[in-house]
């Protein structure tokens, strides 16, 4: 157990281990990675020198039993090709359930496997059928590869960008994506805030500010405080279906229109379209006038398209963002004029009228000289130093909030709020409940996640039974359910009976996605067939694990031992952690776990004082006038 | 200063219902560099969930603190005199009154030529009733006994009606204002 890493701002509590730690912007169109290499953070390329790796995956038929998976460019070649096993933009899948699908279907030309039971909307390739996460795993696996090769060792652990407005089931997707690649997931950190750390350190400004994030599939918009190292969110406010794509589709069902052809649409001539709007987007950023032609099959098209005929064509889609920018204006009790900066983020903020209309709405010029495709894996990577430890997290200090609100469904089928959105994270919620019946020992909640009154109108995030409740006459029993959302912006829920003191078993089934037991065996059997020995990789990690906590206990007993405990007290943390240190020598994995619990166990009122004596030397060490009341206010 | 305190005592300020913002926010940004769970990322699960822990509560404080109306609720609450949500008591009538025609110029303002204006006048009048009511809740506070805790626990209903008017003309102004 670590403990409290007491040391002095600026300097890294053990200096001589510096750790590997990695960002990683997991896009809809394409992702990147990147580290803190000698103080400043930079993007990994590939070997050809390529930062953007395509969020493509394809899936061949294996060969003498050998997965044919590619990923990013190799695999983008084969998309008009080979549409049913190219998947493109799964991002916009994560964490939805398979009756979503549906109003994605003219978008996705997959086969959809028909029944299932995760309720993940589940793909047919010819490798076999994937999940969402299963994909988003593969992308995630190049990446770290890139990390490794790049910092030539193995990876302590990865900070993973997502929308900001992304929920509950779209950021686990993304943390069980994660895991499966194997990476030890440090932090999910919303988009525009990561953005936002790479643009304040790298600017030094301080105030106010808007980041806007368009990127291929999603929009972001925050408002952050930025002062003396302290990114805190105001609000944040989006739409995790409305990004380049959109304008892509735009554009190709315009031209399919325009062509007049009558035939079905295959996936080829879908993939085409779609492929030849994009180029047609991109070249209207620098041009004013685009002459294009496109050929697949029995389709022919040409045409002269103008800036002004697209800007027309995006216009509502634009007007979308710019409604969801007043929002989160008014949440944040911010006016325009109190703005010091506009930030713009993602790839589609290149489009010269999405400048424009942003320009008009905050009154000002918005910042574009940081690459919007670069700065979120950048201030990712910045925020995976201070987490792994390299650098102090006294320079540095994210404040994030919930983007939807939280609650649970009461009668008549009305959602009531318990968590609302735009709440500092990390929160907890505690609410009380009672029985309608004499002797009821169970009952169901029902978690749903949204801003709407109605629960059909909300996300449903989970379903969950509290049993073992005492026995009681009707209303008698008081069940105090608590609301938990960490830094990761992920819920947990944990229930007691309040008057006779009884802790409920709570289990959370998601609605969408995989419970934590389908996780883990989907990475055992990878690594199983990657040919990899699970067992010395399990008791590697383990060891890791023992080591780094005896030295930080070790530490924090160094720093503070004498004066928070007494000899009883600190004999019984040194017999645990030699008892740890007896076992880690060995290969013993269930002996390390059980002695890595107990040590953290014996030491966790030690760690409790530790933290209740920093935040009392935190009162004390300022001046006398910071905390004198005010009384005339 | 331990989680066991008050909010007032974990934020070392003294129990009383006037607040220096500024100083609130100093001690919320130091105490969060101190507990939040970034500072804990490489640390045991264990020392991971206390931060959550300590960090959410900190939240919740300044949530409550930061606050005119749950600050008010929250020392009511500390003292002894929490408010029955049940028990709902009889209201000044002139209050409820003020309130009535405020909420038929709320639902008259989309028909109105300049609305903005209209909801501007509204938020400011409701403003105004609102600091007079934090005024008097801050000296019945200061001397809260038995006999006169219903005259603060009725301010703050009165605090509770002006707040909920004014959420209504957040989302009027959502509604109207968005093109």
């Amino acid at each position: 157990m670590a403990l409290l890493q007491l040391s002095e701002p600026g300097m890294s509590p053990m200096p001589h281990l510096r750790k590997n730690a990695v960002g990683i912007d997991l896009g809809t169109t394409h992702s990147l990675v990147a580290t803190v290499r000698s103080g400043s953070a930079e993007v990994i390329a590939d070997h050809q020198g390529r930062k953007l790796l395509p969020s493509v995956v394809h899936y061949a038929p294996e060969l003498d039993g050998l997965e044919q998976i590619t990923v990013g460019d190799d695999a983008r070649t084969q998309a008009v090709g080979d549409p049913l096993n190219t998947i493109i933009s799964i991002k916009r899948l994560m964490g939805r359930g398979v009756e979503d699908v549906s109003t994605f279907d003219h978008q996705m030309p997959y086969r959809f496997v028909e029944q299932n039971s995760s309720g993940m909307p589940i793909i047919e390739t010819a490798a076999g059928n994937v999940s969402p996460v299963q994909v988003s795993a593969e992308i995630l696996k190049v990446l770290a590869q890139r990390g490794r090769e790049a910092l030539g060792e193995e990876l302590e652990g990865a900070v993973i960008t997502v929308p900001a407005y992304f929920d509950e089931a779209q950021r686990q997707a993304t943390k069980d994506a994660a895991t499966l690649a194997g990476l030890n997931v440090l932090r999910l950190l919303n988009e525009p805030t990561a953005a936002a750390i790479a643009y304040g350190l790298d600017q030094g400004d301080e105030g106010i500010v808007a980041v806007y994030d368009l990127g291929g599939g999603t929009f972001d918009i925050s408002i952050l405080r930025l002062q003396a190292g302290v990114f805190e969110v105001l609000s944040t406010g989006g739409d995790t279906a409305l990004g380049g794509d959109d304008f892509d589709r735009a554009i190709a069902e315009w031209i399919l229109t325009d062509s007049q052809y009558e035939k079905n649409v295959t996936p080829s001539l879908s993939r085409e379209l779609m492929e030849s709007a994009r180029s047609i987007k991109e070249q209207l950023s620098a041009q004013d006038v685009v002459n294009a032609t496109i050929e697949q099959g029995d389709f022919s098209w040409q045409g002269e398209l103008t800036r002004a005929w697209f800007d027309g064509l995006i216009e509502t889609l634009v007007a979308r963002t710019l409604k969801v920018c007043k929002g989160a204006l008014r949440d944040a009790k911010v006016k325009v004029k109190d703005l010091v900066n506009v930030v713009m983020v993602g790839g589609s903020t290149r489009v010269p009228y999405v400048r424009q209309r942003v320009g008009e709405l905050f009154d000002r010029d918005p910042m574009v000289d940081i690459d919007p495709d670069l700065v979120v894996a950048t201030g990712a990577a910045l925020q995976a130093d201070v987490l792994v430890g390299n650098k102090s997290s006294d320079d540095m200090l994210l404040l994030d909030v919930n983007p939807l609100s939280l609650g649970i469904e009461t009668m008549g089928g009305l959602a009531e709020k318990i968590i609302p959105r735009n709440a500092t994270i990390p929160i907890a919620k505690a609410q009380e409940f009672t029985t309608y019946k004499d002797g009821q020992t169970a009952m169901a909640v029902h978690v749903v996640q949204g801003e709407r009154e109605l629960v059909a109108d909300c996300r449903s995030l989970a379903r969950f039974e509290l049993r073992g409740i005492p026995p009681m006459v009707a209303g008698a029993a008081r069940i105090l359910v608590t609301f938990q959302v960490d830094a990761d912006g992920l819920l947990s829920v944990s229930a007691k009976e309040v008057t006779t003191g009884i802790e409920s078993n709570v289990t959370v089934k998601p609605s969408y996605g995989l419970e934590e037991e389908q996780v883990t065996q989907m990475l055992k059997d990878s690594i199983a067939h990657a040919k990899d020995d699970v067992q010395a990789r399990q008791l590697r990690e383990k060891q890791v694990d023992a080591d780094g906590l005896l030295a930080s206990i070790e530490n924090a007993l160094a720093e503070d031992g004498g004066t928070l405990l007494n000899a009883a007290e600190r004999e019984e943390i040194e017999v645990a952690l030699q008892r740890l240190r007896d076992v880690a020598v060995g290969d013993d994995l269930h002996a390390i776990a059980r002695e890595i619990d107990k040590a953290g166990q014996a030491s966790n009122e030690f760690a409790a004082r530790r933290m209740d004596a920093s935040i009392k030397q935190a009162l004390s060490g300022k001046s006398i006038d910071a905390i004198t009341v005010d009384k005339e206010d | 200063m331990s989680l066991t305190d008050n909010y007032f005592q974990l934020y070392d300020l003294p129990e009383q219902y006037s607040l220096d913002d500024n100083a609130l926010r100093v001690t919320y940004r130091d105490l969060q560099r101190k507990t939040h769970p970034d500072k804990f990322a490489h640390a045991s699960q264990q020392e991971q969930l206390l931060a959550v822990q300590y960090a959410a509560i900190i939240n919740d404080a300044y949530d409550v603190l930061t606050s005119s109306l749950k600050r008010a609720i929250y020392m009511l609450k500390l003292k002894g005199f929490e408010i029955d949500p049940q028990q709902s008591a009889a209201m000044d009538p002139l209050f409820l009154m003020r309130q009535m025609e405020l909420r038929e110029e709320l639902e008259n303002v989309s028909r109105v030529d300049d609305p903005e204006t209209a909801l501007e006048k509204i938020s400011e009048q409701l403003e105004r009733e609102l600091e007079d009511l934090e005024e008097g809740f801050a000296a019945q506070v200061e001397v809260l006994n038995d006999s006169n805790a219903v005259a603060a626990q009725d301010t703050v209903k009165k605090m509770q009606f002006v707040v909920k008017v004014q959420s209504e003309v957040e989302h009027l102004e959502h509604e109207l204002l968005d093109v």
